[in-house]
């Protein structure tokens, strides 16, 4: 009787543990949940690194936003950035396009804008603080902002045109 | 030694991430809760392990905000709050003792006291008869514990 | 042409196992032991061919024939052969192919070994160890072939290896101790499955089954330690455990591998525990098995694991047979186990053992659930979270407390039960080993603490001390009181320690490893209570104080590398005597840059003492400005965890070493014989 217990105990141990193994091979253990879609985009004061000024986000509420974080040292950047450039030309006026530059030497930063095309406005992010602020976890990273300020969705890896028409569609 | 040094700043404005030193440690007191705290969360792109250990540039930019925070004064409930919100339980080292996780903390401890339970049952005692008193009365003189060795020893 | 010799070598060795698994285990069954001779020469066959195979690979690495995939993905023309040689374990599928040739050292040691041996204790033991080759020899020849063609065109030069597994000397070794630890329990699970396919365990199946649990035990131990070292010496956090899922995998059959250790000594002495310690062999077999999966399937969140891959599912399902043939095994079999003594009383040898036993399961029990806990919320409520370092280090040190605490009173208690009156009596000497240990650290330490020379430590840590003490004046006890028991006139006193020792090797080898494990443990509780961390940036020329030292940065220097650049920290350390050792040129903590690695890899400075480490890694530098940012820690003891390496190994080599009554026989009647009379 007891032998009996000890048994099933054994088996359904067992299979639950298989179960619980099974189930682990669909997922990626090492994807960070993304937490603060749907709340309100944490602010900022940074610099623009062309004319020095300072860009306060409050002062830009009541148009959407595209918020791209990259650095100079990330390769899949360089590939993204055409499509970066195209997407500003093509919703200026409606969507408002930054990027953010982390991690990165601000003269390399430079050399790089050069090479690759400045086709929307970049801010310096010295000390990642923003960065933070939005939860990265690597570069690049892209959130989409509507109107009112709230963060709708963020894509973590590099930009294709067919996502960014897609993403915009939801804050426009 | 002077074209050495070029070649490194050739590379660090190259291909690779800079290091870059994180903001000035606070006074001691402070700066030592910045560490523990760093210690109880997970930097996401290392992922095993803590931020105050990993040498990775988002690890050390969190770091600064721990340290930002713990500058204006917040308590640690806010700061796990502040990095809960942004990357979920997930940041957390050490789990909250509730919900789901509780069962984490308290089955161990339940286990070994089952254990203990299920050693105590084991015990049997003998009837008590004139052998195990033999044993004890044969070198009363002699220190019992060298008695010990030997019959290990011997066996 | 490499390729194709090496995949055949793997065909034929799966075909050797299979050939050995379906005869042993059916000729074992039906008992016609006139079959065990092609049993063993199927484990030959197996062996042979899987070395061979590993050769094979070997030469196609030496030679850089790129036409073979996994010299494609881990070559380089780059590499220093060293570290050529050494990547036939640094990917997913040369690690797998290693195994082959690991596990078929292993099998062809014990068939051979064991020749002599009569076919009811072998061919059974040596089919099941070839069932588990042949599941090997499945993974090579499938789903982790590395032999597969590479795709058009080949290469003339490849990636290299990891950039990790090439920072450090210690990788060569490591690894290759891991895997002897690992696939080493194969042969412990044969002989134990072979027990209960019988349905018997007398001395002529335990005392094999002993001794091939030890080997393993020894390596894994070995490897352990040395990961370890090699993630202190290499990844710069200046910590040597992290409770990484790959750490939780090696540590956790070692975990059920030392509690069977223990648990024998009942089954030999009282003949009782009989199915707990077959359970106890089998379930360190499966920790080993899920210790692999956890590394190598993606499933888990881990530093060093392998890159997702296939294996996963095949894996899983030899998970799930091992377990099921295991729970079938002790539930048929066991009954016919009997138990022939009962436990009278907690207080008594076998009573700490026990206790032993459950607090050794509770930590096994503690560390795979922390390790699965993601998986099982994710599983369950879908919801992501993280286990880590605090978690584990809250939940393991009152277990390791304990733990130390059984390693002292154990040894103490007679067999049966223990008389309290002696036993307290005999607690006093160790009880005042343990506040002289306390003491002692106290007065080492006098004013260093609140001069910042030493961290203010913790209570664990404090009773830790004490706890050592008390078992180091008992382990000492044991091991030098027969040899006094020993002892007649003209003998002196290291003959009769060596002489005790040899005639019973096992004790005394064990208590060699207790001491050896007291040390680790001081060792650990030093260096994690009373570290002292300081970290800032420096400018040519400045220094950092950190504990009673001074770190010094003497300015930046480059170099280059056949397989990478580096930027390093000149460095002196200032001993408080004011004594200066200099690290320049690369000898300092420094970043390097691998090609195809967007992030350094840095590797710190270790200025090794014999009672504590100067630990320093360089976080970050400014080339414009020539500054740099450091971590610095002292570490007291630390180096004594490694240190204690070859105490384990001589313990565990004693332990191994034949008893030879015979030569004992002539000698005059030792005093243990006469007390016996």
């Amino acid at each position: 009787m007891q032998r009996w217990v000890v048994i099933s105990v054994a088996l359904v141990a067992t299979f639950g543990l298989l179960f619980v193994f099974y189930k682990g091979f669909g997922t990626d253990p090492h994807a960070v949940p993304v937490m603060n879609i749907g709340t309100q985009a944490p602010p900022f004061k940074i610099k623009r690194l062309d004319t020095g000024e300072t860009i306060d986000s409050a002062a830009l509420k009541g148009q959407p936003m595209v918020l791209n974080f990259w650095a100079t040292w990330c390769g899949p950047c360089k590939g993204e950035h055409p499509v970066l450039n195209w997407a500003a030309a093509k919703y200026k006026g409606r969507v408002a396009f930054y990027g953010i530059v982390v991690e990165s030497e601000e003269e390399a930063t430079r050399k790089w804008l050069a090479e690759h095309g400045e086709g929307f406005p970049q801010l310096y992010d010295p000390k990642s603080t923003i960065a933070v602020d939005y939860g990265i976890t690597g570069v690049p990273e892209t959130y989409f902002i509507d109107k009112a300020g709230t963060i709708k969705s963020k894509y973590a890896n590099p930009m294709d045109p067919q996502t960014m028409e897609a993403r915009l569609a939801e804050i426009l | 030694m002077v074209l050495a040094l070029l070649a490194a700043l050739s590379l660090a404005q190259g291909d690779y991430a800079p290091g870059r030193a994180g903001t000035e440690p606070l006074d001691a007191a402070r700066e030592a809760r910045v560490q523990a705290l760093g210690k109880q969360l997970r930097c996401p792109v290392c992922q095993g392990t803590s931020i105050a250990d990993s040498p990775s540039s988002i690890a050390r930019a969190q770091l600064d905000k721990v340290r930002e925070l713990v500058a204006e004064g917040k308590t640690d409930d806010e700061i796990f709050a502040y990095f809960v919100a942004r990357y979920g339980d997930f940041a957390l080292l050490s789990p909250r003792k509730e919900g789901v996780t509780s069962l984490l903390w308290l089955m161990p401890g339940l286990m070994l006291i089952f254990g203990v339970l299920i050693i105590v049952l084991q015990v049997k005692k003998k009837p008590k008869t004139a052998a195990p008193a033999a044993a004890p009365a044969a070198a009363p003189a002699d220190d019992p514990f060298l008695e010990a060795v030997r019959k290990d020893l011997k066996q | 042409m490499n390729a194709t010799l090496g995949y055949g070598l793997v065909l034929l060795g799966l075909l050797c196992a299979a050939f050995g698994a379906l005869v042993g285990i059916f000729t074992g069954m039906t008992r016609r032991e006139g079959a065990l001779p092609w049993v063993q020469r199927a484990v030959y066959g197996f062996s042979a061919s899987m070395i061979l195979a590993n050769l094979v690979m070997i030469g196609a690495l030496l030679k850089h024939d790129y036409s073979v995939k996994y010299v494609a993905q881990v070559g380089s023309n780059s590499t220093p052969t060293i570290f050529t040689i050494v990547s036939l374990w640094s990917s997913l599928e040369g690690s797998i192919l290693f195994w082959g040739a690991i596990m078929g050292a292993y099998l062809f040691a014990f068939a051979f070994i064991h020749r002599h041996e009569h076919g009811r204790y072998m061919q059974l033991s040596l089919g099941m160890m070839c069932a588990v080759a042949t599941f090997f020899a499945f993974l090579i020849a499938g789903p982790a072939n590395p032999w597969g063609p590479t795709p058009n065109p080949i290469p003339t030069d490849g990636p290299g290896p990891n950039a990790l597994l090439q920072n450090h000397v210690l990788m060569i070794i490591h690894p290759p101790m891991l895997y002897l630890g690992f696939v080493g329990m194969t042969v412990p699970f044969g002989i134990a499955t072979g027990a209960l396919l019988r349905g018997e365990l007398g001395d002529a199946w335990l005392v094999p089954l002993r001794k091939w649990t030890l080997v393993p035990w020894t390596f894994l131990s070995v490897g352990i330690i040395l990961g370890s070292w090699w993630a202190y010496a290499v990844l710069g956090w200046g910590g040597y455990w992290a409770w990484d899922p790959v750490e939780n995998a090696s540590f956790m059959p070692w975990l059920a591998a030392t509690a069977f250790i223990h648990s024998t000594m009942v089954l030999e002495r009282k003949k009782s525990l009989k199915l707990w310690t077959l359970a106890l062999a089998l379930g360190a077999f499966w920790l080993t098995i899920v210790g692999t999966f956890m590394t190598r399937s993606g499933v888990f969140n881990s530093v060093h694991s392998f890159t997702q891959s296939d294996i996963g599912p095949t894996f899983l399902v030899f998970i799930a047979v091992v377990m099921l043939v295991s729970i079938a095994l002790l539930a048929l079999r066991g009954p016919l186990l009997v138990a022939e003594t009962h436990m009278e009383s907690v207080f008594s040898r076998e009573g700490s053992i026990l206790l032993n036993n459950l607090v050794f399961c509770a930590l096994t029990f503690t560390v795979f659930l922390g390790t699965t806990y993601p998986l099982i919320t994710e599983a369950l409520a879908n919801k992501r979270i993280s286990v880590g370092e605090p978690y584990f280090n809250i939940m393991a040190l009152p277990i390791a407390l304990l733990m130390l605490f059984l390693m002292g009173v154990g040894p103490m208690l007679p067999w049966g039960e223990a008389n309290p009156k002696t036993t307290l009596r005999q607690l006093a000497a160790p009880a005042a080993g343990g506040v002289l240990a306390v003491v002692a650290w106290k007065l080492a330490t006098l004013g260093a603490s609140s001069a910042g020379e030493y961290g203010s430590g913790t209570v664990m840590a404090v009773m830790a001390f004490g706890l050592a003490g008390f078992v180091a004046v008992i382990t000492t006890r044991e091991l030098l009181l027969p040899a006094r028991a020993l002892m007649g006139p003209g003998t002196n006193f290291f003959g009769a320690v060596v002489r005790s020792a040899s005639r019973a090797p096992r004790r005394f080898g064990g208590y060699v490893v207790h001491m050896g494990i007291v040390i680790i443990m001081v060792a650990i509780a030093a260096s994690s209570s009373f570290k002292v961390h300081a970290s800032g940036t420096l400018k040519p020329g400045e220094t950092l104080q950190v504990g009673a030292y001074q770190v010094r940065f003497d300015g930046l220097s480059s170099g280059t590398e056949p397989h990478r650049k580096w930027t390093s920290a000149n460095l002196t350390i200032v001993h408080p005597d004011g004594k200066e050792v200099a690290y320049a040129g690369g000898h300092g903590p420094r970043m390097n840059y691998y090609e195809r690695q967007t992030d350094p890899v840095g590797s710190p400075l270790v200025h090794e003492l014999v009672w504590r480490d100067v630990y320093v890694s360089l976080l970050a530098y400014d080339a414009k400005e020539g500054s740099a940012s450091f971590n610095a820690w002292v570490f007291p003891l630390v180096g004594w965890i490694w240190y204690a390496i070859p105490i384990l190994v001589a313990g565990s080599l004693i332990s191994l070493w034949p008893r030879r009554r015979q030569l004992l026989g002539g000698t005059a009647p030792a005093p243990a014989e006469a007390a016996k009379a």
